[in-house]
């Protein structure tokens, strides 16, 4: 009888054990899956977001290349003004990008302007800002794109 | 101490480790979060406008695209050093741009420093 009540109890023991070390490692499989699908969750967005700014400045070189000023056989690059950003057509860049929306604006003081927009925001825009000479003063251009 | 219980803390320890490791390593992955490349357009778009500069006031123009663009610009080169913008606790970013800086008459090499305040 009392090495019944031994071998019952050293059982339970063992089985306390066991379940409390499965639930650890439960947990810690949940922990560690649920961490690591939140990195790969914020790289991905991260990596998204790198993407459509990197698009935004890509489509703000070429307005600033585009627009730029040309005297005989000299270009001045980041040289814009009215008449020159007023040649670019919006609707080209975005249907030869794909992209939904496309808005430029300058920010001579504090309150941007709004040069041209085209189409719609899907969810949300990302912006480049950059440097331009514009009307012979220092401005901020921002092209955003979505 | 027994050979069992030496074995458990051994264990312990390399959990401990493993988990230090992958705490370290998410802080490598906030390091390439950051993105270098509106910083490096600003700058060479700064470094573009006054090699283009026609007024005589380097200093001058150098406050205005500070200004505009919230960056710390430095510029040197064989002329002097100008500083515009800088803050006590600049940003770790910087980017240099070496370009011609036509100044009394003669291009001479110039050299932006771009800061992230």
């Amino acid at each position: 009888m009392c090495s019944l009540q031994a071998a019952s109890q050293s059982k339970a023991y063992f089985s306390i054990d066991a379940l409390f070390a499965m639930s650890i490692s439960i947990f810690a499989f949940f922990a560690f899956s649920g961490m690591l699908s939140a990195f790969a969750s914020y790289a991905h967005q991260s990596a998204d977001e790198n993407a459509r700014s990197l698009l935004a400045l890509r489509i703000s070189d070429y307005i600033v290349a585009e627009a730029g000023e040309r005297q005989s056989s000299f270009y001045f690059s980041n040289r814009l003004s009215r008449e020159s950003l007023g040649s670019i057509n919006p609707e080209k860049i975005r249907s030869s990008l794909g992209i939904g929306y496309l808005s430029v604006s300058l920010a001579d003081g504090k309150e941007p302007a709004l040069i041209f927009s085209s189409g719609e925001i899907h969810k949300e825009a990302h912006c480049a800002r950059r440097l331009v000479e514009y009307e012979g003063s220092v401005s901020v251009l921002e092209v955003c794109a979505s | 101490m027994s050979f069992k219980q030496a074995f458990f803390l051994s264990l312990e320890a390399s959990a401990s480790l493993l988990l230090l490791a992958v705490a370290s390593s998410a802080s490598y992955l906030m390091v390439f979060e950051t993105q270098k490349a509106p910083i490096y357009f600003l700058c060479t778009d700064a470094a573009i406008i006054l090699a283009g500069w026609e007024e005589e006031s380097i200093q001058q123009a150098l406050q205005e695209l500070s200004s505009k663009s919230s960056l710390c610009l430095k510029l040197s080169g064989d002329f002097g050093a100008f500083e515009e913008g800088c803050l006590m606790n600049a940003g770790k970013e910087r980017f240099a741009v070496t370009f011609p800086l036509w100044l009394e008459g003669k291009a001479q090499k110039a050299t932006l420093l771009c800061h992230e305040n």
